[in-house]
């Protein structure tokens, strides 16, 4: 069997269902803006103008999740087959709002400029995981104005791969949206196979903003795959229990699809999260302990009880450096939401509670990539697995590492490391010479040898830079 | 094709480990008139060593280096058996191997044996957990060149000082080279007990052998 974990029973889903569909009919979400009002109206809300406030009754949101796919499709620019979202389906990949990047070569904190970025992506998009790339990081030397939109022409420049884009208000959403075009040849064809989504970071809690609601209408009327994670942190912006955290999280999600809805109903939706904690110590929101990945999992499970494709928050860490801290916060925020199924984990290469990114935590977070999904496999037991005749050619007293059936299922059967140390202990030898660290700048190298751009049309920078300044 | 090109091609099937194309690149070899003498030495062992490097380098994996030392060695004993009684490929030397007493760890140890037969050797292996007495002995029946002491637990390495001592005490350590090797097994310590060579893997083994074999000649 493939092994795999829930926190949550049907009962308790079906208590949070309940709870977040009356925090949403009774005390309702506040919505600052004209437009979302206007939605919420069409959609058959109790809206309170004067208050801002939405109370959204039952049978809309019933309406809103008959209009939701069980799945999602994202495409790369290099094939036809995409990455289903939803269901089993376990993706990672990269996450970062961070600014500063720890310096592959002086091992020194400094902002992430352009080039760190660039570096990151190329990065991403030669290791798999990261199946998908989310905005890596904020380069610190752009206008802050356009930052997003200098992020997405990044993006388009140096990966073929599936990307998340972020957008601060529709302006920006629509030059990213018209440099995709540009890329693709026209917005049919990007409609037909988007390559892009949107990050949408809903604000805890309740309450709808100005650039939450333009994303969401933006994307929506395009039809364009939106990822909408809502982030509550549980004794901060949302109540002091993980349960009432996770009613929270999905109450927010759920006002938002019905947002998304009412705008087109065939726009495709991915239910993510970023609940969380409040550190009561430090005041800062935790990402590495063991309620982020229980959050996870809670949250998880509440999108698979709607039948609606998941992702959220997971390989993450609060450390500060590259250390036992960051290793043990990696796996577990890892392998937790893996083994709930999350679609769509998203953490690679970010850490410093999510204030740093770097090229060897990204590679450090393949390796843990690696580890997890050899988890997910499980025991295969089967005819062929258990086969007598192995043992009957080996016979008692024999070797098996020359055996034909030895070469035949070990790279099936075995995680192959790329940077773990694993070497015997030699005393006569530098003991960090084959350390994690060491291993990944090696793997670095290695893997950067194997990155080719993207073909793009001819001209194409400056066609973006056009659009980037429009 | 030139001489350097059918090498180059024999090379290129041993690191790919690709039995089949072996095959066809020695029988071109052969066909284009190439010695089998040159084919062995300047083909598929070099392969053989390049793939025990990539072994060494972490690229390739252990089933694999044993996979190529298979094929390595049955192309040798082919390319042997062709040949008339007058034209037969010599062996480089007698290399005996045995894991010493207290340790029942084969796997390093087979390892050695198979790529140092491939590389050219006439190998007999004692196999594992083997008395101190019992390898004397045999050096006194065989008289071989090398002798190759695997130990794979720091708590047996001792065993290994022992064989050499005793080998001095029966008057047989003279003509014979002495390599050491296993995981805990360091250059210092081969010093220490008065090996002659010290091998941190398979194919180091082979360098290490050929070296001494170069010196034993001189």
């Amino acid at each position: 069997m493939e092994p795999r974990m829930k926190v949550l029973s049907e009962p308790e889903m079906l208590k949070i269902d309940q709870a977040s569909r009356a925090v949403l009919k009774e005390i309702g979400t506040l919505a600052d803006n004209e437009e979302a009002l206007d939605l919420f109206n069409q959609a058959g809300a109790h809206v309170d103008p004067k208050k801002k406030l939405v109370k959204i009754p039952d049978h809309i949101i019933n309406d809103t999740l008959s209009k939701c796919s069980s799945c999602v499709n994202l495409y790369d620019r290099a094939g036809d087959t995409p990455l289903i979202i939803g269901g089993d389906r376990v993706y990672f990949g990269t996450v970062g709002i961070a600014t500063n990047v720890l310096d592959f070569e002086t091992n020194q904190y400094r902002q992430v400029i352009c080039d760190d970025f660039v570096d990151i992506v190329r990065l991403s998009d030669v290791l798999n995981p990261p199946d998908f790339i989310l905005v890596p990081a904020t380069p610190t030397d752009v206008p802050t104005k356009i930052v997003d939109t200098i992020e997405t022409k990044l993006m388009l420049l140096n990966t073929q791969k599936h990307f998340i884009a972020e957008a601060q208000n529709a302006v920006n959403y629509k030059k990213n949206v018209a440099m995709a075009v540009e890329v693709a040849g026209s917005l049919e064809k990007l409609q037909e196979r988007p390559f892009f989504s949107t990050l949408v970071t809903l604000s805890s809690p309740l309450h709808f903003r100005d650039d939450g609601v333009e994303l969401i209408v933006e994307s929506s009327k395009l039809g364009l795959p939106l990822f909408i994670e809502s982030g509550p942190m549980c004794g901060g912006t949302s109540p002091a229990t993980l349960a009432s955290t996770l009613i929270m999280a999905n109450a927010e999600l759920l006002s938002s699809f019905v947002l998304a809805k009412t705008v087109n109903p065939e726009v495709p939706l991915i239910y993510a999260s970023w609940a969380r904690i409040l550190d009561m110590r430090a005041a800062t929101c935790s990402h590495g302990g063991p309620e982020f990945p229980l959050l996870r999992m809670g949250t998880t499970q509440m999108a698979k009880y709607y039948g609606l494709p998941s992702g959220g928050g997971g390989i993450l860490a609060d450390t500060k450096s590259i250390d036992v801290q960051l290793g043990m916060e990696k796996l577990g925020t890892g392998l937790l939401p893996a083994l709930a199924e999350t679609n769509m984990i998203s953490g690679m290469g970010l850490f410093a509670d999510e204030n740093a990114i770097s090229l060897e935590t990204l590679i450090i977070d393949y390796e843990v990539t690696g580890w997890i999904k050899r988890v997910l496999q499980g025991i295969t037991v089967n005819d062929y697995t258990t086969d007598l005749s192995v043992f009957k050619e080996v016979g008692p007293g024999g070797d098996f590492v020359s055996s034909p059936h030895t070469m035949e299922n070990f790279k099936k059967e075995m995680f192959l490391p790329g940077c773990m140390d694993r070497g015997f202990l030699r005393l006569d030898k530098d003991q960090e010479e084959k350390s994690m660290r060491k291993r990944a700048r090696k793997l670095y190298t290695k893997a950067m040898a194997t990155y080719t751009p993207p073909d793009l049309p001819e001209d194409i920078e400056s066609k973006l830079d056009a659009i980037v300044n429009q | 094709m030139s001489t350097n090109e059918n090498l180059s091609r024999i090379i290129e099937a041993v690191i790919k480990i690709d039995a089949g194309l072996l095959d066809t690149t020695i029988d071109d070899a052969l066909q284009a008139g190439l010695d089998p003498l040159m084919i062995v030495n300047e083909g598929v062992t070099v392969g053989l060593r390049q793939v025990g490097d990539l072994f060494a380098e972490e690229e390739i994996f252990l089933p694999e280096l044993v996979q190529a030392g298979r094929l390595v060695s049955k192309a040798v004993e082919n390319l042997t058996s062709a040949f008339s009684e007058e034209k037969t490929i010599a062996k480089k030397g007698t290399f005996l191997i045995a894991t010493v007493k207290g340790d029942v760890h084969d796997i390093g140890k087979n390892l050695v044996s198979l790529i140092m037969a491939a590389s050219g050797y006439d190998v007999v292996d004692l196999g594992t957990d083997v008395s101190t007495d019992d390898i004397v002995e045999k050096i006194t029946e065989l008289n071989p060149q090398l002798l190759g002491l695997s130990s794979l637990l720091s708590t047996t390495m001792p065993a290994q000082r022992e064989v050499i001592q005793t080998l001095i005490e029966a008057g047989v350590r003279d003509h014979l080279h002495v390599i050491v090797g296993g995981a805990p097994v360091t250059q210092a310590w081969a010093q220490e007990i008065g090996a002659d060579g010290y091998a941190e893997n398979a194919s180091q083994a082979v360098l290490e052998a050929d070296l001494l074999m170069k010196q034993m000649t001189a």
